[in-house]
């Protein structure tokens, strides 16, 4: 390699830089964007035991004890097979293991599903019907690209609701290890956009969803 | 848009196109830095000894320039016009003035070699010119049968089923024509410069020829004692 071929290749390497430096910021701006990512992630099981642990990030509000709410599961969810759920804590190795011990106590394709949201703040999230909403409108913008094949897939998506219901901060939290069904769940977030308002009862700033996204014949 | 990402979340077939542009791209570059140097070193070198030798009024004057007659293309031809004038008037007397051509050869044949030296490089150049952007189109070509493979898999044209090979498909042209435009126009006005040269090498060459030609005729017309 003589001299200009090093040169050459500094100015590429410069060239690449600048562009990966200024990408960047467009990069994570991405999230905040309309549709990018959104997760949807629907659970397979009701939770019996599993109580998430408050959230690794500074939480708006002071943590307390959560409380579940408990929901019917929308309609559609029923037909694609797939379970959504909201968890508010992120997931550690306690909540990972309740969830398996979950899978283990439930049959394949279960029917029933419950999905449980958690605020933010570690507070139960009792307004059943506000859920009901956020579950039905999601799984409407939920093109699922494996509904009838013989796959089973888990993505969950994280995303806040703030109090006039507008989604934010979507992205995938666990990766399905498929690309094609992680971009449909967040899509589907995302596609969803806005909400209604938070219930004015509600009193922390904004709404952490934990969704999972379930796919299983 | 992200490029690196693009690139991570290619196929292995794209992902290998657009490894190969860009060493093509550095090669690209590389070659242009080195033929411009070069250029600009014969240049400043040529212009230095054309100062001297217009003040070198005969062939023997002219063999006293040193080293202007090795650095640089129109001293190299001068020396070499200067050997052949020398060996034909060694030859004996009177000098076969038929012979005079020689010289003229003799000069061309150095131009030719110069040439072919500056010239070094730019038929890589030129090929890749040619052969990024077919490349890029190798991608693209490459993308769009995969999306199209995948719609038959998946049984569903969603835009999340196509898109991957879509973006595919894209950026491997862009990448192409990213290599295929500067080194155009690098090969473009790296040959122009050439050209040019070349044809200040001709007048140069002609002039020497004139003179040699002129000195050989006096000499043969009034032969030393």
């Amino acid at each position: 390699m003589d001299r200009f071929t090093i040169f050459s290749l500094l100015l590429h390497l410069l060239l690449f830089g600048t562009i990966a430096v200024s990408s960047r910021n467009t990069f994570k701006s991405i999230p905040k964007m309309e549709v990018y990512k959104v997760s949807l992630a629907p659970l397979p099981q009701p939770k019996v035991a599993g109580i998430p642990e408050p959230p690794a990030e500074p939480p708006p509000v002071t943590k307390e004890p959560e409380k579940k709410v408990e929901e019917k599961k929308p309609p559609e969810e029923k037909k694609v097979s797939v379970k959504k759920e909201t968890k508010e804590s992120k997931e550690t190795k306690e909540s990972k293991q309740t969830k398996e011990t979950k899978k283990k106590g439930l049959p394949d394709g279960l029917p029933d599903i419950r999905p449980q949201i958690y605020t933010g703040s570690g507070r139960g999230f009792t307004y059943s019907y506000y859920l009901n909403i956020l579950l039905n409108k999601i799984a409407q913008n939920w093109n699922n690209p494996y509904r009838n094949e013989d796959v089973i897939l888990k993505s969950v998506v994280y995303f806040e609701v703030d109090k006039n219901g507008v989604i934010s901060n979507i992205r995938i939290e666990e990766d399905s290890g498929d690309e094609i069904y992680n971009e449909s769940t967040i899509r589907a977030v995302a596609l969803t956009k806005k909400l209604p308002p938070l219930p004015e009862e509600f009193s922390d700033d904004y709404l952490k969803v934990h969704l999972e996204f379930l796919t299983a014949k | 848009m992200n490029i690196f990402r693009v690139f991570l979340e290619s196929s292995l077939a794209a992902q290998i196109i657009m490894v190969v542009l860009v060493i093509f791209s550095v090669w690209s570059w590389a070659i242009f830095f080195k033929k411009l140097y070069e250029l600009g070193l014969t240049n400043r070198r040529g212009r230095s000894f054309l100062m001297s030798y217009q003040f070198h009024k005969n062939i023997k004057e002219m063999e006293n320039l040193g080293h202007l007659l090795l650095d640089n293309p129109y001293g190299r031809i001068l020396k070499d016009g200067i050997d052949e004038f020398k060996s034909l008037k060694s030859a004996g007397n009177p000098v076969n003035l038929q012979l005079a051509e020689n010289i003229h050869l003799a000069m061309e044949r150095a131009r030719a070699k110069e040439i072919e030296t500056l010239e070094s490089g730019l038929p890589i150049l030129g090929t890749i010119v040619a052969a990024s952007p077919f490349l890029g189109l190798l991608g693209t070509v490459w993308g769009i049968m995969e999306s199209f493979l995948q719609i038959r898999a998946r049984g569903s044209a969603h835009i999340t089923v196509v898109a991957p090979g879509i973006s595919d498909a894209l950026i491997t042209t862009v990448y192409g024509l990213l290599v295929a435009i500067p080194a155009l126009i690098f090969n473009n006005l790296l040959r122009s410069r050439i050209i040019k040269l070349d044809s200040q090498l001709d007048n140069f060459i002609s002039e020497v020829f004139a003179k040699m030609r002129r000195e050989l005729v006096e000499s043969s017309s009034n032969p030393p004692l």
